[in-house]
């Protein structure tokens, strides 16, 4: 632009940068002035990104009609994807706007399996022009040698065209770790209750590195992927991070604060009278609470230690930079989750109302099993495919082939399947787990504080849910034509009766 | 968004950016004009980031302060962004329309009212421009201003992140940005639109540097030499030099000497070299300075207000 060029400088300015990066004092400096500036602004952009977030949902519904697509791939990839963006030491945002573009191209276009890596590593792409700096995008080149020549440089390009266009350009869908930040920095910089501020402001690193932790953990898990928004997975990755760490904080009272916080007057003033339909509540507690009854912690307790391979390389691989912290704090949550899920005789009647409450409906998913049959297991949802079944390396040829249903597919990476009976792959989550639902659920809506929970909160799950029975079976091949204005658009009602007040 | 290149007809060139070229162009079905910015594409490097970051963001940012996105033609080896037409972009405007350049301070205030407009919208929206320059703000015949060129924007989060800093053209760079700090926000936007104001009454750019360090004297020359008192921690900067040259703070006045106090007392609220202190556009469009624009028919005038230009010379005067 004019002739001195500030680029002249750049190497010794890229090396002054890193000096700076190192230095602690100016980063935490720095840190207090802008976090100042920008809670002006939070607000706002909560209201921004609430109202961007459900222009930009997938549809389960729509990628379980993906004839050669099958959920059960949808970790291994993410596994390789992650990993990758670990490799390349990609910002925290990367991998969940990824998942994001991954399962909105797959909720617009059928996608044929040996494609499918292309399209995440395509997607991958994508998300990393839009939020790295450019030293570390990955060339075509680079692409090509992470896939081990799988796919001519073209069809990345081709590819991106593709996506770019089917999802109309929208590729910054806020992810749940801008939540994440919203929400704790909210909190911190709140006045009327100092005593939880205080609180959370103190462990503040660890809640935001296990909630972090925890919300790409649930990236991974498609039936708690798909039922829940980008925000409430920020919501729900903290308020069980402060249940995990034991902090002494009423969860659903903090739940209740986030949740006034669409009705406060601050919040409200964005909202434009040509907006619409606005939210009543992030998430609600009933929402929140049927999380105990769905074994999510007996899950959690096994992934929380046991991650998919890429998150084990991640958080703690020998040389990490969370290594360290992440240890304690992964021993303490599952220490605590432990507690949880099996109590002292005596239950404890604490001083933390809510602990207690999760404590009893835990326990109760406990006691409850041998009491139910495993009738409805084969009908709901693929289960959570536990950390060993998320990479193929761990398992031996013939352990993949018990899977009747894959064997001719067997050389592919991308094939196991969730669905595959638990025991032969040593997943925990096993049939009885999920018919545990029905009485957990009456028990947990028992001891939860609100009456009116055990009406909207019905335990059984609908058998074939979100099954193809749904859409009629000759719009399958249809799928492009589907008007996705209509289908895609996830409303945080719609679709999710199960787990929502109407 | 499904347009094909073929519905526009493609007018004169209107100018040459890094990466793209702006064409004037009209719509073969209705004659409404637009501005075609044509982005040709690599064959190694795909979508690039730029476009891929200002089509989203674009289309994220619906305001009348914001040029529109109408369409985006993506073809083979093109990349097409139909944006609405402005007749002129304000660098051109103050050339043809200023005094020297130096433009009436009446339309200062409505184009410096817009411009903080446009900007507060962006930062609401968590989105940081990151090039405000006078080539990159474009004016219509209505008089009204409209930021453009959205290549460098980009999303920040909250608390934030960092970025790099080689974003914004040298002579709009704000200090910290300049001393090597990658840890910015809107404040960052905020120096420009500074810069941009002065800019705008003098017909002259305020800080026309050659060169990083070069452009951190001018800025101190007029603004002062920082040090550890004034601008507690500045010596943790990556290019913080013990041996800068000290310079005083100046009287704004002398270097915009036809604006009047309370335009004086903004322009000094929006050019704190510390970026916490700098002001927020929300903060800035509630400046007196505005309140014949937001409150036309109201008694308060700036006269009945203390004169905060001068306590905040007298506070500099301090140093």
């Amino acid at each position: 632009m004019f002739p001195n060029s500030p680029d002249l400088f750049h190497p010794i300015r890229m090396y002054n940068s890193s000096l700076k990066a190192s230095n602690l004092n100016l980063q935490s400096m720095e840190f207090k002035c802008h976090s100042i500036t920008v809670c002006d602004y939070q607000m706002e952009i909560l209201h921004h990104l609430l109202n961007s977030e459900t222009k930009t949902l997938p549809s389960l519904a729509l990628i379980e009609q993906q004839p050669e697509i099958k959920l059960g791939m949808r970790p291994l990839l993410l596994d390789f994807l992650m990993e990758v963006i670990t490799i390349l030491n990609l910002s925290k945002s990367t991998f969940p706007l990824t998942v994001n573009l991954i399962d909105r191209y797959c909720s617009t276009r059928i996608v044929k399996k040996q494609h499918y890596q292309l399209l995440g590593l395509t997607s991958l792409w994508i998300s990393c022009k839009n939020l790295d700096s450019k030293f570390k995008i990955p060339t075509l080149n680079d692409l090509r040698k992470i896939c081990v020549d799988s796919y001519f440089k073209d069809l990345f390009i081709e590819m991106e065209k593709h996506i770019l266009k089917s999802l109309e350009w929208n590729v910054n869908s806020p992810t749940f770790d801008a939540f994440i930040d919203v929400f704790l920095n909210i909190i911190i910089h709140n006045n009327s209750n100092s005593n939880v501020s205080t609180l959370i402001k103190r462990s503040h690193h660890k809640i935001k590195l296990l909630a972090t932790y925890c919300g790409e953990l649930f990236q991974f898990y498609p039936n708690i992927y798909f039922d829940y928004t980008s925000s409430q997975i920020a919501l729900i990755s903290i308020l069980v991070s402060i249940l995990m760490l034991k902090l002494p904080i009423n969860l659903i009272s903090l739940l209740g604060y986030y949740n006034d916080i669409l009705k406060s007057q601050e919040y409200r003033l964005n909202i434009t009278a040509d907006e619409g339909e606005e939210f009543d509540e992030i998430l609600s507690v009933a929402s929140f609470q049927s999380l105990f009854s769905k074994s999510f912690f007996k899950n959690l307790v096994k992934i929380i230690d046991h991650p998919p391979k890429s998150l084990e390389i991640k958080y703690f691989s020998e040389s990490g930079k969370y290594t360290q912290l992440m240890r304690s704090v992964v021993h303490c949550a599952i220490d605590s989750l432990n507690t949880l899920l099996e109590p002292p005789v005596t239950p404890r009647i604490g001083s933390i109302a809510c602990m207690s409450l999760t404590a009893n409906g835990v326990n109760s998913v406990g006691t409850s099993i041998p009491l139910v049959g495993a009738k409805t297991g084969s009908t709901v949802l693929p289960l959570t495919p536990i950390s060993n079944s998320t990479s193929p390396k761990r398992f031996s040829s013939d352990e993949i082939f018990s899977d009747s249903e894959k064997k001719n597919e067997s050389s592919d990476d991308m094939n196991i399947d969730p669905n595959t009976p638990a025991s032969s792959r040593g997943s925990p989550n096993n049939v009885k787990g999920t018919s545990t639902v029905i009485d957990a659920a009456t028990v947990a809506a028992d001891v939860a504080p609100s009456n009116g929970i055990r009406e909207m909160n019905p335990p059984f799950l609908p058998p074939k849910k979100r099954s193809f029975d749904a859409v009629v079976e000759n719009k399958v091949n249809k799928i492009q034509e589907v008007d996705s204005g209509n289908h895609l658009k996830r409303t945080k009602s719609v679709n999710k009766p199960l787990f929502f007040i109407p | 968004m499904t347009g094909s290149s073929s519905q526009f007809q493609q007018l004169e060139k209107l100018g040459e950016g890094t990466y793209a070229t702006v064409y004037k162009g009209r719509n073969r079905t209705t004659g409404t004009l637009v501005a075609l910015k044509e982005i040709n594409l690599d064959s190694e490097e795909g979508t690039p980031s730029t476009a891929i970051r200002e089509i989203s963001l674009m289309k994220e940012l619906d305001h009348e302060n914001i040029v529109s996105l109408y369409d985006v033609i993506h073809t083979e080896n093109k990349l097409t962004l139909v944006f609405e037409f402005m007749d002129k972009d304000l660098k051109r405007y103050m050339e043809v329309y200023g005094n020297q350049g130096a433009l009436d301070l009446k339309l200062v205030k409505s184009f410096m009212f817009q411009l903080l407009k446009g900007i507060m919208f962006c930062h609401d929206n968590r989105v940081l421009h990151r090039d405000l320059k006078p080539q990159n703000l474009l004016i219509n015949n209505k008089g009204e201003l409209k930021l453009g060129d959205f290549g460098l924007a980009r999303a920040f989060g909250i608390p934030f992140n960092t970025f790099s800093n080689e974003v914004v053209t040298l002579w709009y760079r704000a200090p910290d940005v300049l001393l090597g700090s990658r840890a910015y926000t809107t404040s960052i936007d905020i120096w420009s639109a500074g810069c941009i104001f002065a800019e705008m009454c003098t017909g002259k750019p305020l800080f026309p540097g050659t060169a990083n360090d070069d452009q951190l004297i001018k800025i101190f020359r007029l603004m002062g030499t920082p040090n550890e008192r004034t601008w507690p921690g500045i010596s943790q900067y990556a290019n913080y030099k013990s041996n800068w040259q000290i310079f005083v703070p100046q009287d704004l006045r002398l270097i915009v000497p036809n604006l009047d106090l309370m335009g004086l007392n903004l322009l000094q609220s929006l050019l704190q070299m510390r970026p916490e202190a700098r002001i927020t556009a929300r903060q800035a469009l509630q400046h007196p300075w505005f309140h014949e624009i937001t409150q036309p028919n109201s008694m308060i005038q700036q006269h009945h207000l203390a004169d905060p230009y001068q306590q905040q010379v007298q506070q500099t005067a301090d140093y």
